[in-house]
């Protein structure tokens, strides 16, 4: 099981998983992730030529958002406070094999009124992801140490507001082998 | 009402849990912060009765109705400072009675080394 972080984590603890993917700062003892940020589909198409390996984009707005799912390059949609995405956005994420990240961080951000929107978001969002089938992934997408929680807990939290754990697991079991095993080509073939 | 018979009575869980954080946090402050915490999220009609009835060396214990197990354990999670320091709850593990929960999860911490690969 991958989770996605955001600072270079030293492994003190066991939460649970098997690798991190770090993505917007340098790291040599887990997986680099490259975090795009942009506010404009021509920033974005701009970033894009000039980045490699796993890539992960930030927007908080849902055109850019929509656009880089359509982008071969792009393998995650990352998330946070401040991002959003539309209905058209899940569909294609099935058909363009782009995983959407829902992390904890924004959970443990929210309170009072905020909290409660973002809590109905989460719920609709998991309803549509059921209805496309489309690739998502749950990560604690901790800034810092204090951020991370165990996996189960993680785990637990998101099916309490209604999203498939079992898939989940698949999605994330899905993204290690593409990243560690050289055997793996795609669903249904492998080198033998 | 004080007291039902067992067959009336509600079953409970206990949930192991552990605080991580770089001070040592008091139980007043986790009894004070898991109230607030479950009292923010479900409010005061749903909020789950749940109590802490143990916390020593980052380590305790919270008595919960087995149906509301999930919502404390959600509160539990998203518990991120105790006394204005930041914290990591880990939840250890259930059980239906509080001596298999301090065998299981308590006892077991304490008495743990690398030298039998615990």
């Amino acid at each position: 099981m991958i989770d996605f972080i955001r600072f270079d984590y030293g492994r003190d603890f066991d939460f649970g998983f098997r690798n991190y993917v770090v993505f917007g700062n340098v790291t040599e003892r887990n997986i680099q992730g490259c975090a795009v940020k942009a506010e404009s589909s021509k920033e974005l198409r701009t970033k894009l030529r000039n980045v490699d390996g796993f890539v992960g984009v930030m927007s908080r707005r849902e055109e850019v958002n929509r656009y880089a799912v359509m982008r071969k390059k792009v393998d995650v949609i990352l998330d946070f406070p401040e991002r959003r995405l539309d209905y058209t956005t899940f569909k294609l994420a099935r058909e363009k094999d782009v995983l959407i990240e829902i992390s904890l961080r924004n959970l443990l951000c929210a309170e009072g009124k905020k909290m409660t929107g973002l809590v109905r978001e989460l719920k609709t969002i998991f309803r549509v992801i059921d209805k496309f089938d489309s690739p998502f992934i749950l990560t604690s997408g901790a800034c810092n140490f204090y951020g991370m929680r165990p996996k189960k807990q993680i785990y637990e939290l998101f099916s309490f507001f209604g999203a498939d754990v079992k898939r989940a697991e698949y999605w994330a079991e899905r993204l290690h082998r593409k990243l560690f095993d050289d055997k793996y080509i795609m669903d249904g073939v492998e080198l033998v | 009402m004080k007291l039902l018979p067992p067959s009336l009575r509600k079953r409970k869980r206990y949930i192991a849990f552990q605080i991580i954080s770089a001070r040592p946090v008091d139980v007043e402050g986790v009894r004070e912060v898991l109230s607030s915490s479950l009292l923010k999220l479900y409010g005061a009609l749903e909020s789950p009765s749940a109590k802490l009835i143990e916390f020593r060396d980052g380590k305790g214990m919270i008595v919960c109705p087995h149906d509301e197990l999930n919502k404390v354990k959600i509160a539990l999670t998203l518990i991120k400072k105790i006394d204005g320091q930041d914290v990591i709850p880990v939840i250890l593990g259930v059980a239906g009675t509080i001596k298999s929960c301090r065998k299981k999860y308590l006892e077991v911490l304490e008495n743990a080394n690398s030298a039998n690969g615990i």
